[in-house]
């Protein structure tokens, strides 16, 4: 474990999404950070607000959501504390993304040498021919065979698989402080999804780029983060080391994500399933966010948020919103 | 294992398609074999392109082979018209992957499990109401939800309204593709616990099309591993996932990400991707990616061989444990 000051610090991040029935409330609170060569995982199911806290950090929400407070520090630099144009050369620069669906991410009409090299002629004033050339090393990096002609290639001529590399590709062109990689292999098949898995770990551990990865998937989680960040309904609900969460989690929606897996189930048993569905942004309840659908709720859950705090009863560096944290499993 | 309620054999399905001004044949379906037996789960695993859609599709009898047939039960369907096909149609249901775009959003939720009986009127209940309330309850919804329209449900509900639907007929064989992927994971759970249950109770059979592979460990009795319209491998869900011996399966399963795997830098990586299914290599399909092809995988497809009476496996270099005994059992399939 690093020591060194964080790359990525979200403190308290809030993000309401505009409707014609009134603010949505749809982060709130979130805090976490992420050290160099480091990789957290924000883990969640549909709705709960990861994806927006990524866009909020790379600065590319859409124009319906907008942060209300809190603050996005990138290498100690307030990042909502800059000018827009400030912002955007900075975090142009400094942050890298990879988006889930690497076919309408990339642009149809430009060769994939134009739109590697754009980073290059914007960020640092290169020529068209200097930017080609950064272009072909950039697919090299990235595994993309016979470099020289390929960046003449348009998208619609490479694979599913070879297309997301063109993406990290693109994310990883200036070399960027923080690399936020969303769903990245969620559209790609299983042998596809290995490989880029490979990649990105690879360049990670090349540039010690702090990694933000976004997903649905504990096995991902599992394998491929450090830390952890489990979201439901906007809110943090567990966070800490990932080995330590997925062994012995700790707040009930955390626990009951793992004990559903088929892989933890006899086979052909019934899955131990949480009832009901997610909350819809619309009706989050006061209190607790995960109420509906917890074992453990009592009266207190009904009408008091439970902060994420590493003082309920829980050591090191985990951190659990509930007023009833589970005990560990193994202890 | 008691009687087969469906048997296709070495079907074969092409589709022309256009790109630019050259025409090209894929080849989705290329010499498939299946047999499933009462009350079992078949599960077709395989990438995107595999062909294992395009096979559903064949069994449930939504498009034709070029080749081949499927019997259901003693019937065979190859030109069957009117009533024959109608009452196939009736025994084989399909549940498919999108809640959202699988229900009519203009219907209420007891129009769409009503539906099926306009076709087939033979079928039709006495009392509809009661049962459309009756299948509501047996998939887990209440009676009341008979008339809330889709936007009104999650999507494990909707989902559970398109189970309700396919079983509205008293089908025998049930063709889930990719059933759950759509879901929330913590939704997935409860539609898997309802198919397994409802499985239990009425007999079902079900031919399971995922990609997803914890989920076809858990429920399928029986596997078959799909690349490039062909069958690889299968055999009984257990010995597939424990002692898969193509090594497309071996990367398969070893390339999924792992809950509980100490290192993922021990899977198997394939190189490059699967080739364009129109044009395939020649003999066997995997030699492009595979690390142990030799000169007679490009010349010569693997059959399909039965590697012990229930195990097939089509590979002219099959992996086999230095110490693995060729499991003897007394089931016969």
């Amino acid at each position: 474990m690093s020591t060194a000051a964080p790359i990525l610090r979200v403190e308290d991040l809030d993000v309401d999404i505009s409707t014609h029935s009134g603010d949505l409330a749809a982060v709130r609170g979130v805090n976490f950070e992420v050290r160099e060569g480091e990789t957290m995982a924000l883990l969640g199911e549909s709705g709960c607000g990861k994806s927006l806290t990524a866009s909020a950090i790379a600065d590319v929400l859409d124009p319906v959501a907008h942060v209300t407070s809190g603050r996005l520090m990138l290498d100690g630099v307030d990042m909502r504390a800059l000018t827009p144009a400030h912002r955007r050369g900075l975090s142009g620069s400094a942050v890298g993304i990879v988006f889930q669906d690497a076919l309408t991410a990339l642009n149809p009409v430009y060769t994939v040498g134009r739109q590697l090299g754009e980073p290059f002629r914007i960020h640092r004033r290169m020529s068209a021919r200097a930017a080609r050339e950064e272009a072909i090393g950039l697919l090299e990096r990235v595994g993309i065979p016979d470099a020289a002609r390929r960046v003449d290639d348009y998208p619609h001529e490479f694979s599913g698989g070879m297309r997301q590399r063109l993406l990290i590709a693109i994310a990883i062109a200036l070399s960027p402080r923080l690399l936020i990689a969303d769903e990245p292999t969620t559209a790609l098949d299983v042998t596809v999804q290995a490989q880029i898995m490979d990649l990105l770990r690879t360049l990670r551990g090349d540039s010690e780029m702090a990694v933000v990865l976004i997903t649905h998937d504990l096995a991902v989680v599992s394998e491929e983060s450090d830390q952890v960040t489990v979201m439901y309904a906007g809110v943090v609900v567990e966070q800490g080391q990932t080995q330590d969460v997925l062994s012995s989690p700790r707040h009930p929606y955390t626990r009951g994500l793992l004990d559903s897996l088929p892989e933890r189930a006899q086979r052909g048993e019934a899955l131990p399933s949480i009832p009901g569905n997610p909350p819809d942004l619309r009706s989050i309840p006061a209190g607790c966010v995960y109420q509906d659908r917890c074992p453990l709720a009592t009266e207190v859950c009904r009408t008091s948020r439970p902060r994420l705090s590493s003082e309920n009863g829980v050591s090191g560096q985990r951190a659990v919103a509930c007023h009833f944290p589970l005990e560990g499993r193994d202890e | 294992m008691s009687d087969a309620v469906l048997v296709a054999t070495d079907l074969e399905r092409s589709f022309p398609i256009q790109r630019g001004f050259s025409k090209a044949q894929v080849r989705a379906v290329d010499g498939v074999s299946l047999t499933i037996h009462q009350g079992e789960t078949v599960a077709v695993i395989g990438e995107s392109g595999c062909g294992k859609s395009t096979l559903g599709r064949l069994v449930a009898h939504l498009d034709e082979p070029d080749a081949g047939r499927v019997m259901l039960a003693g019937t065979d369907p190859s030109g069957i018209r009117g009533r024959a096909l109608r009452e196939w149609r009736r025994r084989v249901q399909v549940v498919f992957q999108d809640p959202y775009a699988s229900l009519d959003e203009r219907m209420t939720a007891g129009r769409i499990v009503a539906e099926p009986w306009l076709a087939h009127p033979e079928k039709r209940p006495a009392d509809p109401r009661a049962r459309v309330a009756e299948l509501l309850e047996l998939v887990g919804m209440r009676a009341s939800d008979a008339d809330k329209s889709p936007q009104q449900f999650s999507g494990g509900q909707r989902q559970r309204i398109g189970i309700a639907r396919a079983l509205a007929l008293d089908p025998e064989l049930i063709v889930a593709d990719e059933p759950v992927s759509a879901l929330d994971l913590s939704v997935q759970a409860h539609i898997i616990n309802l198919m397994q249950r409802l499985q239990t109770d009425l007999g079902l059979s079900y031919l399971f099309i995922s990609h997803d592979l914890a989920v076809v460990r858990h429920i399928a009795d029986r596997v078959a591993v799909m690349y490039l319209g062909r069958i690889v491998e299968s055999g009984p869900a257990d010995e597939i996932f424990e002692r898969p011996t193509h090594p497309y399966t071996r990367a398969l399963l070893s390339a999924a990400p792992q809950l509980d795997r100490a290192d993922p830098r021990q899977r198997i990586v394939l190189q490059g991707e699967i080739p364009s299914p129109t044009q395939p290599p020649t003999g066997c399909g995997f030699r492009t990616r595979c690390w142990l092809a030799t000169e007679a995988c490009a010349e010569v497809p693997g059959l399909l061989a039965r590697d012990n009476p229930r195990h097939a496996v089509a590979c002219h270099h099959p992996f086999r444990e230095p110490t693995a005994q060729p499991a003897d059992e007394n089931r016969a399939s």
